[in-house]
């Protein structure tokens, strides 16, 4: 095991090259290639993705089927080449969440989902082809729906 | 940056596989016609500038994550009942 600065635990033990490397920069943070996917302790299926390199950066990230059933990830044949999948590789992908002040109006990003080669622990923020995905989908729209009726 | 000058229905060629043509012209805006092979990606710059201003927001957000345990909760209830 080692210890690794987190934004939201402070130091915690992972085990050890357990980080997985961005081979594409989540875009506007090019100074962070590596992370760590931290499971959040009392939110089951909700996790950080905490940078290595800088202690105050993490994001939450979540499975997007969780909030929209019928989200599909497409990326292309680039994409599949950052990631050197070859046959028998796994994917997990996950959207960045953003919760605000009122975490009612949390959002997530499925323009640009987080896909991971789990055998090779190697990652990218793609773009996906679907134009009508929106980088502020609300997750909770029913639930405001029902307060205001 | 390298500058060319084209007029309509002129291209130029990127990497001897890319054409990037010049369809119309008219007073504020162009439009381009693009013949690249399937892997190349193109998208409108805006798409990337709003992943980073979500990227950057989302980097900001997420203290609030104790207070989005009592809405799950609350909504799974709701969701059972």
């Amino acid at each position: 095991m080692e210890k690794i600065m987190t934004r939201a635990y402070g130091e915690v033990e992972v085990p050890e090259n357990s980080d997985i490397v961005f081979k594409k920069e989540i875009f506007g943070f090019p100074s962070s290639k590596h992370y760590y996917l931290l499971e959040m302790k009392d939110l089951p299926n909700f996790f950080w993705l905490q940078s290595k390199e800088e202690e105050d950066l993490a994001f939450v990230v979540v499975d997007p089927r969780m909030f929209k059933e019928d989200y599909e990830l497409s990326f292309d044949e680039s994409d599949r080449e950052l990631l050197e999948l070859e046959e028998g590789d796994d994917i997990v992908d996950f959207v960045i969440a953003n919760i605000p002040e009122d975490p009612a109006d949390m959002t997530i990003n499925i323009l640009g989902p987080v896909i991971i080669n789990v055998n090779k622990r190697l990652a990218i923020q793609a773009v996906s082809s679907k134009n009508e995905y929106t980088t502020r989908y609300p997750v909770f729209e029913k639930h405001r729906m029902e307060k205001v009726v | 940056m390298l500058v060319l000058s084209r007029k309509e229905d002129e291209s130029i060629i990127i990497n001897d596989n890319i054409e990037i043509k010049i369809v119309s012209l008219r007073q504020d805006q162009v439009k381009l016609g693009i013949v690249a092979p399937k892997e190349v990606k193109i998208y409108r710059k805006e798409i990337y500038d709003e992943i980073q201003k979500a990227n950057i927001a989302a980097a900001s957000s997420g203290g609030k994550v104790d207070k989005l345990k009592d809405i799950i909760i609350s909504r799974k209830k709701k969701e059972t009942e």
